[in-house]
């Protein structure tokens, strides 16, 4: 190498690797495809995984170099693609250098750069083993014959890994060899590639995978010809990332949906924290319901706390919520003694007596079910057929304001309609009127 | 629009929102300045998640979804080094995952903030259950035992405002800084004045800060290396290096130290927590205020670490006993309150459920061994 040949190489130093190893070979082509494009130095990052390989950051001078953990670099890499073609000019062209056991360790993320179509360009440095920790065999062997001496024997069949990055819709794709006159320019074509590349290289590694004189005796280009390995660039055409996200960010690009900020502006009665406990059937808006009662609560002027449970299925079983409301600020968000229990299904029932909730209800607490329910000591009430399933628990929360009095019905009806519940607001407000009715008939005989 | 109650002369009257713990670290974020979210779906983490999903393309920043939780915090990692705030949020086993990846941020001097909120352990644990067992796991996270920062909200308020502090800690010391969240203070929803909310002014990113693809060089390492980036057998410079990663944090320590703390008079007993348990510590102390049955002071810690020392010794100096109450199974921020102050303290640690202002009130006044 003339010392006036630009270069980001260091200008006639030796590389430090083992004689016959193929690194050099990459990083040469890797400096002849930087050159060839004229790029901005500024605007290419080396990010380099770990082994033999992690040394190239330090060999290529005046461009930014990322040295990361094992198997990580590609991940990495995505991250700086996707923020700066995302949020910054969408300049950056990071090349990551890998062995092949680092980028099995880090297939998925290989696999996810590729589906998401990252602008990154990936060198998988391919010698079939790992050669700083001793030849163990490594699982992305392109053929037996690059790992003959694995320590430790060698059991798996060679593992594709351009068929692997195909099948996950990878943009760009290529093998080559160390020593391919040809590898320079396929860098630089996987390089301006708009989205993720990757190029395989294949390698001996001369320390660990064979003794020298059968290197001497094997060409690279004889092997990977003679076992059909080569790949030509294949190209499958799709947008890269930041052209997908740029058209989905439209859509994606919208409001979500908002409730209004609630200012204080009923009256309540009450002087002590009270809570509450709805049980019933998932998909039937219970902690909806709870939180229409927390809505009016603080549109009354109090403080309301609420936390929902359900299984782990979501939409079948149980929905459950715990609700406090205080004239003062809740610190405590644990329910030990409700004051009310609204239940109104047998799915809530369950879940309300495996917790053992009724036998820990508060002195003059109430409960309130459905009157398909067999509850002894509750006030059984038609929740169901008064407003219909996905509003029974809502009908629960309105006989228990109108047997409390705690705040104006209104309040609640408020948050009803707010969240657009689809509930028939005449038939909760005629259940209201009933329950106030048969409370004022009890106190008054 | 003008607002009339203003026009009047009084304050304006508080308008009220509902929401969560989990929404309001995304609200944090936001404010804070953070330009990127990776995550990966976990509970009780989840609305984290969603919310800068929802929120984070509407001001141009960039939320992607990743195949795990390593690459998530990886994706999060390359944007902070191409030079946007950027966070992640997850729970005990995605931390877990993710450990490797907050000592490489670590090692690289990289800024970036880590939502955990706690469910509970060990492996999967209880996946919306709560839990406060993931304190010595979040901070002895690295090899040789480095200083994480850890802020921990009891409120969807302090959520807010201490998800600010993270990110503008993150910015400052240049490393990662976790949020330090629970099931209960996460998922809970409650009433949040958001005019009212007191967060800190956001640290901007600027120089001396180099972004990757900026017109300065940068070279990164997550090896031992000199002051430029390269490669170093650890010695000399690289050892002096990583001195100062630790070196950093505790100096800063004492501006780092969060808390709420009400001296009371010849108190007899201190009562310390953090996270959801200082709520029922709150209510044990109001007992305790207005029963006057005993002297009992309440510390509230945010910061977790760097431990502040100063108001943990200054809250205990003159008081006969210090409770340290906290929902895991052997008190771990106890054993570190003990190691402050070099004497035993009381544990009011269990897991399960939440630690009641009833068990707190009964230990304080049963006086436990310690």
């Amino acid at each position: 190498m003339s010392a006036t040949r630009p270069s980001y190489l260091s200008p006639g130093a030796p590389l430090p690797y083992c004689e016959g190893c193929g690194h050099p070979w990459v990083l040469r082509a890797l400096d002849d495809a930087l050159l060839a494009l004229d790029t901005d130095p500024a605007d290419v990052a080396i990010v380099t995984d770990i082994g033999c390989v992690g040394l190239a950051g330090e060999l290529l001078h005046g461009l930014h170099t990322v040295h990361t953990l094992h198997g990580r670099s590609p991940a990495l890499a995505t991250g700086l693609a996707l923020a700066d073609g995302a949020l910054g000019p969408g300049r950056l062209k990071p090349v990551v250098l890998i062995g092949d056991g680092g980028a099995m360790v880090g297939i998925a993320h290989l696999v996810h750069a590729a589906l998401l179509n990252a602008d990154i360009t990936v060198l998988v440095h391919n010698n079939g083993l790992f050669g700083i920790s001793g030849g163990q065999a490594a699982s992305l062997a392109a053929d037996e014959a690059f790992n003959l001496s694995a320590v430790a024997g060698h059991f798996t069949p060679p593992a594709d890994l351009v068929r692997l990055l195909a099948a996950a819709r990878a943009g760009f794709l290529a093998r080559s060899y160390a020593d391919d006159p040809e590898l320079a320019a396929t860098i630089q074509a996987a390089i301006i590639h708009p989205g993720f590349a990757m190029v395989e290289i294949l390698e001996y590694c001369p320390e660990r995978s064979l003794r020298q004189e059968e290197i001497r005796d094997r060409r690279l280009e004889d092997t990977v010809t003679a076992r059909g390995l080569r790949v030509q660039p294949q190209r499958l055409e799709r947008a890269p990332f930041v052209q997908t996200y740029r058209e989905r960010h439209g859509i994606l690009r919208r409001e979500p949906a908002r409730r209004p900020p609630l200012a204080p502006r009923y009256e309540a009665n009450l002087d002590r924290p009270v809570a509450i406990v709805l049980a019933g059937t998932a998909g039937e808006h219970v902690q909806s319901a709870a939180r229409d009662l927390c809505a009016a609560a603080v549109a009354a002027g109090l403080d309301c706390t609420q936390k929902n449970d359900h299984p782990v299925t979501m939409r079948s079983g149980y929905s459950f919520s715990e609700v406090i409301l205080s004239p003062f600020e809740i610190s405590f968000t644990g329910v030990e003694h409700p004051d009310a229990i609204i239940v109104t299904s047998s799915d809530g029932l369950a879940e309300v007596q495996r917790r053992q909730l009724l036998s820990r209800l508060a002195p003059a607490g109430v409960v309130i079910a459905d009157d398909s329910l067999a509850l002894d000591g509750a006030r059984r009430l038609p929740l169901r057929e008064i407003a219909g399933a996905p509003c029974a628990a809502l009908a629960g929360v309105v006989a228990w304001v109108a047997q409390t009095e705690i705040f104006n019905v209104d309040a609640l009806l408020e948050a009803v309609r707010a969240r657009d519940a689809g509930c028939d607001i005449a038939a909760l407000t005629a259940a209201f009127a009933s329950v106030r009715a048969a409370a004022a008939a009890a106190s008054h005989p | 629009m003008i607002d009339v109650e203003l026009l009047d002369g009084g304050p304006a009257a508080p308008r009220y929102d509902l929401v969560s713990g989990n929404r309001m670290v995304a609200e944090g974020a936001l404010r804070a300045g953070c330009r990127f979210f990776a995550g990966y779906p976990i509970a009780p983490a989840l609305e984290i998640f969603r919310a800068m999903g929802e929120e984070l393309p509407l001001g141009g920043g960039l939320a992607v979804s990743a195949p795990d939780d390593i690459t998530a915090l990886q994706y999060a990692i390359g944007a902070s080094m191409a030079g946007y705030k950027a966070m992640s949020a997850t729970s005990g086993p995605g931390w877990s995952l993710m450990v490797e990846s907050v000592q490489y941020a670590l090692m690289t001097e990289t800024p970036l903030v880590v939502a955990v909120v706690q469910r509970l352990g060990p492996a999967t644990g209880g996946a919306t259950h709560g839990a406060q067992g993931d304190v010595r796991l979040v901070e002895s996270c690295t090899s040789g035992g480095y200083t994480v920062p850890v802020f921990a909200p009891s409120t969807a308020a302090e959520a807010y405002e201490l998800t600010i502090e993270a990110f503008n800690w993150a910015e400052r010391l240049r490393m990662p800084v976790v949020l330090l969240s629970d099931k209960e203070v996460g998922t809970t929803t409650e009433r949040v004045d958001r005019a009212a909310l007191a967060g800190a002014e956001p640290v901007t990113r600027q120089a001396p800060f180099a972004p990757v693809g900026g017109p300065a060089r940068v070279a990164l390492t997550g090896s031992a290396h000199d002051r430029a980036g390269r490669l170093m057998k650890p010695a000399g410079e690289a050892l002096e290096l990583l001195r100062e990663l630790e070196a950093k944090v505790v100096a800063r320590a004492p501006a780092m130290a969060r808390f709420e703390y009400r001296p009371i008079s010849n108190a007899e007993v201190v009562v310390m927590s953090y996270g959801v348990t200082a709520r029922a510590m709150k209510e044990a102390c109001r007992h305790f205020h207005e029963t006057g049955r005993l002297a009992v002071s309440c510390l509230k810690l945010q910061t977790l670490f760097p431990v502040p020392d100063r108001i943990i010794r200054h809250a205990a100096a003159t008081a006969r006993r210090v409770l340290v109450a906290e929902e895991n199974l052997t008190g771990q921020y106890a054993a570190v309150v003990e190691s402050v102050l070099g004497r035993p303290v009381e544990r009011l640690a269990r897991l399960g459920s939440l630690i009641t202002p009833q068990e707190i009130i009964a230990a304080v006044e049963r006086g436990g061994p310690v």
